[in-house]
């Protein structure tokens, strides 16, 4: 079943001329009188299904731990959860199980692992290929029935959900999804544009040439942007004109048209035809050609969508941080990092998380003497830093290893809490999902594990994984 | 402050002895063997155990750590510091090649594999070599060999058949180590190895190529190890008939291995030995961690973890009387982790290594 979400719609002048974008490739003509319906309700051309789509019979599930960890650092005593329709809907020390309920109890509950950099799920080569470009969807590339071994493998690990993306050969590698382990579902199908500076067989020259012809890129879609929100404007004005033209000529109705009927008359004792202008039809405004690739990155530039970047080496880093200071709507994502503390302060005053893939440090390496090996995240981290840790999207299996990632981080010096915020409320949060996943609180969806222990220590078992509030997963089954 | 010395009774002063010797005192040691003491001091004497007790031993200075001491980690394959010096591409079999020859002291890979815990490593031939030679036990940290011709390595997989130079089969491969075994002269290592005196480590991956080693193993008399052997959970009745141990390899991503959870559960369920290899993995040294880890959280218990790195690794490897356990004249190998040893969210403190501080998590970590 695919019930997904995007981006609420603004009816924002970019997503509708997206979406007459889409109507276009759809093969619908553009004509003038399709320009000008324009003001009415964008047609969809690939219906996006109801958000929340709610299954067909009440499911509840009962749960119980001696620990809920209700968000990092935080966590309650003694507490019964009750699961209705994919929801948490009842949280409480005195809640008892309604009678013939499933009940699964264990020591500890928390919320589910979230890759926030992952390519589980995604078709193989779609995700290894260079044939993308910045309107590309991941979720056009979704393979639960390839992938099913590894996505069963992530619910045996409480790795639940993950961030996505296609492309990892491209620059430019378009629309990440977030979606559930569970069947490869997408949960928010435009998670973030992703974009890459990491070409290790490069020279500098080249590598900063990279980065700027990024910066030249986002500059573009930030002009096309500028230019559509004007052209709206513009539109706007001129159709109040017209609108007020139409008034007065209901109010004149009469006069105008004896005057008319007048002038037609004498036109045809001259001889001629009568030329009128209805309108200034000559004068309406004119939009900007659609253009997918920078609606699509424009979305990014004004932060509607966060900029998820994999860059290495300190290099591009330092250019991508200098280029993309004007861009202040942007929210930027830095992925890999591994000479991000040379920036940590910068990264830590404009907001910056960065998405760490804990790996031992290689002395002949990219970052040579530089790199910290698996002590990033924790310095990263204690300099104010959002640490966030991902499996690096190298391959689909990687994921499942996210909370072995997560303890070798906090065995490095990353702080418990960080490194469980790192992999559950941190990527809801950058990815827009905290209002439905990454903590355990009523209202927000059942994506949770009953545990045996603490989420990150090393002899804990993964006894229940619940996905959407569906079951996934159960130790001994 | 991680470390803080203390003076636990009057130094004797001009007691010679005394002045190499030491306690550590923690709250936990774990020998290795599965057997953990509590609040108890390891007197090291001469880079040597003296002792492991609950008594405060007199006359010797005494370290409190905060945490838990458990063995240095054995690793049962690392050729990272190694270069390519162990793997000779254009013989098949040297029997008699000593890889101590391949170690490098020198080589800065072999630091991170201190600090990571790992004190004692195990150099054996490429996979690519039939009969390879003679592995080496090696100290990273002190840049010695601990012990030479310690393991004969046999390469019994797809890898040590050629492409266009003989043996391109297995048929092939079997019919040449027959060979060389048979021409192998009394006292050579093959002879050793045939005779049960030197333990063999074979290379063998998939379950018809485990099967085919073990049959070897059994016509030859052979003792020691299969290397690989991912899917040893399907062949479990023959390896606990065989005697031989299983060595799991590091892999590259994931760094855990599925196989190798099931596995790893099969063998400590049949008490076959297992232990685990550092090298060939995206997480370097971390990798053994980090497959141990993933076999915790499918269920195997924290002291077989450890055994797999310490005690069995000693055992596998036939350096079981000098190294693997904290006990009375093992090698003063000694790792002060924050937590439990097996745990990933453990830190490493200090590493000592034959009674020398060789790592200090104080002197390098530059979070603390």
């Amino acid at each position: 079943m695919r019930s997904y979400s995007t981006r609420p719609d603004r009816r924002s002048p970019l997503r509708r001329l997206r979406n007459l974008g889409i109507a276009l490739t759809a093969g619908a003509a553009l004509t003038a009188a399709s320009l000008a319906a324009q003001d009415d309700p964008a047609p969809e051309p690939a219906p996006e299904p109801a958000p929340e789509a709610v299954p067909a019979a009440p499911s509840l599930l009962f749960l119980r731990a001696n620990k809920v960890i209700v968000s990092p650092g935080k966590s309650l005593d003694n507490m019964g959860l009750l699961v209705r329709d994919g929801r948490i809907v009842a949280m409480g020390t005195d809640l008892a199980a309604p009678e013939g309920v499933e009940t699964i109890e264990g020591e500890v509950i928390c919320a589910a692992f979230i890759d926030p950099w992952s390519v589980a799920g995604v078709d193989a080569s779609s995700a290894r290929t260079d044939r993308v470009d910045t309107a590309s969807r991941a979720t056009d590339a979704l393979d639960p029935y390839g992938q099913d071994e590894v996505l069963d493998d992530l619910l045996e690990s409480g790795v639940l959900m993950l961030r996505v993306e296609i492309g990892s050969a491209a620059a430019v590698s378009g629309v990440g999804a977030v979606i559930r382990a569970d069947g490869a579902v997408p949960v928010l199908a435009d998670a973030a544009i992703s974009a890459r500076l990491y070409a290790p067989g490069l020279d500098p020259v080249s590598r900063v040439g990279q980065v700027d012809r990024l910066a030249s890129a986002l500059g573009g879609a930030k002009k096309y942007a500028d230019d559509v929100a004007t052209y709206e404007s513009n539109l706007k004005t001129w159709e109040e004109e017209i609108a007020k033209k139409e008034t007065e000529l209901a109010e004149d109705f009469k006069k105008a048209k004896k005057s008319r009927d007048k002038k037609v008359k004498e036109a045809k004792e001259e001889g001629e035809e009568l030329k009128e202008k209805k309108y200034k039809e000559d004068k309406r405004p004119r939009p900007p050609k659609f253009d997918a690739k920078k609606a699509s990155l424009a979305r990014a530039v004004g932060g509607e969508v966060p900029m998820v970047i994999h860059v290495e080496q300190a290099l591009e880093l330092r250019e991508l941080l200098r280029v993309t200071r004007p861009f202040t709507r942007m929210r930027l994502v830095l992925a890999g990092g591994r000479s991000a503390l040379l920036f940590a302060d910068e990264l830590a005053e404009r907001g910056i998380p960065v998405i760490v893939t804990p790996a031992p440090s290689s002395p002949g390496g990219d970052v040579g003497e530089m790199d910290p090996g698996f002590a990033l995240a924790g310095e990263l981290s204690a300099r104010g830093v959002e640490v966030l840790i991902g499996s690096g999207a190298t391959s689909a299996s990687a994921s499942r290893d996210l909370p072995l990632l997560a303890a070798a981080a906090v065995g490095h010096g990353l702080d418990e809490d960080a490194a469980f915020h790192a992999i559950t409320a941190g990527p809801a949060r950058v990815f827009d999902l905290q209002s439905k996943v990454g903590s355990v609180r009523r209202g927000l969806h059942a994506d949770l594990l009953v545990l045996s222990g603490d989420p990150l220590s090393s002899s804990t078992r993964v006894l229940a994984s619940i996905s959407g509030g569906k079951v996934v997963h159960q130790a001994g089954n | 402050m991680l470390i803080s010395c203390l003076i636990a009774a009057a130094p004797l002063l001009g007691a010679t002895a005394a002045d190499d010797a030491f306690a550590l005192r923690a709250s936990h040691v774990h020998v290795g063997n599965g057997q953990v003491v509590l609040d108890a001091f390891v007197v090291v004497e001469d880079g040597v155990v003296k002792s492991v007790s609950n008594n405060a031993p007199r006359g010797v200075r005494v370290v409190e750590v905060d945490g838990h001491i458990a063995p240095g980690f054995i690793s049962l394959r690392e050729t990272l510091g190694a270069g390519s010096e162990n793997a000779e591409r254009t013989r098949k079999s040297t029997p008699t090649a000593d890889l101590s020859f391949a170690f490098d002291p020198t080589s800065p890979n072999w630091k991170g594999l201190v600090s990571e815990g790992v004190t004692t490593v195990l150099l054996p031939a490429g996979n690519s070599q039939i009969a390879g030679g003679q592995a080496a036990i090696v100290s990273p940290a002190a840049g010695e060999v601990l012990k030479r011709n310690a393991v004969v390595t046999l390469g019994l997989s797809r890898a040590a058949l050629g492409s266009s130079t003989a043996p391109t089969s297995f048929a092939g491969l079997y019919a040449h180590l027959g060979e060389q075994f048979a021409a192998a002269p009394e006292g050579s290592p093959l002879a050793e190895a045939k005779a049960g005196k030197v333990p063999v480590m074979m290379r063998a991956v998939t379950r018809s190529e485990v099967h085919r080693a073990l049959e070897f193993a059994a016509a030859y008399g052979l003792k020691g190890a299969v290397i690989g052997a991912p899917e040893a959970d399907d062949l479990v009745d023959e390896l606990k008939a065989s005697g031989l141990a299983v060595v799991f390899e590091s892999k590259a991503a994931p760094a855990s291995s599925k196989d190798v959870v099931k596995s790893a559960l099969a063998l400590s369920k049949a008490e076959v030995p297992f232990a685990f290899t550092s090298d060939a993995g995206s997480q370097g040294p971390l990798g053994m961690r980090m497959q141990a880890a993933a076999c915790m959280r499918a269920g195997l218990d924290a002291g077989a973890a450890l055994r797999a790195m310490t005690a069995d690794a000693a055992r596998i490897a036939g350096v079981d009387a000098t190294h693997g356990t904290i006990a009375t004249g093992r090698a003063a190998d000694l790792v002060v982790w924050s937590g439990p040893p097996t745990d990933l969210t453990s830190r490493v403190h200090s590493v000592y290594a034959g009674g020398h501080l060789v790592h200090s998590a104080h002197a390098h970590g530059a979070h603390q």
